[in-house]
């Protein structure tokens, strides 16, 4: 006659089974709750993986709003150009916005160069995934501090563009009032 | 057994009271509705403006300047110059503004 199973049979085994899980929970536990203590690293300081993170997020940010400039700057530039043949069809004398544009121009071509370059770097993402998400310390501090400098240099490069154009329209709009006819 | 005859008989009295307030009402209003009548639409001549009776236009003296008559535009046009000017200004700041605002500090 077969005997049948009943809650007392079972208890056993069950007991034994919970008691496996819990230790094997027990160890796996700190794996998924892993520490991110901030450690050094050169250039950067000491910064947590969740730093290295945020970092990334923000130098992307400065690479949109930097490529927003850039586009701008090509509409300034040919808005320039309208401003250069209005006055030119006038019989004004425009040598001086004419250079001034060109060396502009030839800024922001060096901007966008840049900024390409730039692109690069998150394009290829070494150190992290697809989520911001930092796989290899040393690699995902390079890619920061290279987009960095890259951005950086853009920044100022586009900042003395716009100064010396600015400086440069100024400055002819001042004479141009003072040969209006 | 009469019990469950009863019941029976119940529920059909019941549903046949329903089935009857489903399909009641005057037969009118099942009726589709009147179409509206064609349009009266006379086969004659589409009506025009009222011609306007002939009168003897003067005509211009060729003696008279052609400048004397006053250009009229349809609406007022913006100073083409000013307008220009102050684009340039604009977009220049806006950069400017960008530029200046852009946060270049990336420690968190």
């Amino acid at each position: 006659m077969p005997k049948t199973l009943n809650f007392k049979t079972l208890i056993g085994p069950l007991v034994a089974l919970l008691m496996v899980m819990t230790m094997l929970l027990a160890t796996a536990t700190p794996v998924f709750a892993e520490d991110d203590p901030p450690k050094p690293i050169p250039g950067l300081g000491k910064v947590s993986n969740a730093d290295l993170t945020k970092m990334y997020q923000k130098i992307r940010a400065w690479y949109d709003s930097q490529a927003i400039v850039i586009r701008d700057s090509y509409e300034l530039a040919a808005q320039f150009q309208t401003v250069i043949d209005f006055y030119k069809k006038k019989g004004r004398d425009v040598t001086r916005l004419e250079t001034a544009l060109t060396a502009f121009y030839g800024d922001i071509n060096k901007a966008e160069a840049a900024r390409v370059y730039t692109n690069s770097f998150f394009s290829r993402n070494a150190g992290f995934n697809g989520f911001y998400v930092v796989l290899d310390r040393q690699l995902a501090a390079q890619t920061i501090l290279e987009a960095r400098t890259n951005l950086k240099g853009t920044h100022l490069d586009l900042l003395k563009a716009i100064s010396i154009l600015k400086q440069e329209f100024h400055a002819w709009k001042r004479w141009m009032l003072g040969h209006a006819e | 057994m009469l019990r469950n005859l009863a019941f029976l008989a119940f529920f059909l009295t019941g549903w046949l009271c329903l089935a009857a307030c489903g399909s009641g009402g005057s037969t009118d209003d099942a009726k589709s509705a009147v179409t509206l009548p064609a349009p009266q639409v006379r086969v004659e001549l589409l009506p025009t403006a009222t011609p306007a009776p002939e009168t003897s236009t003067p005509q211009p003296e060729a003696s008279e300047s052609p400048t004397a008559a006053p250009q009229v535009q349809a609406w007022p046009t913006l100073d083409e110059e000013q307008y220009l000017l102050n684009l340039i200004d604009g977009m220049i700041e806006k950069i400017e503004r960008r530029l200046n605002n852009t946060d270049t500090e990336i420690k968190p």
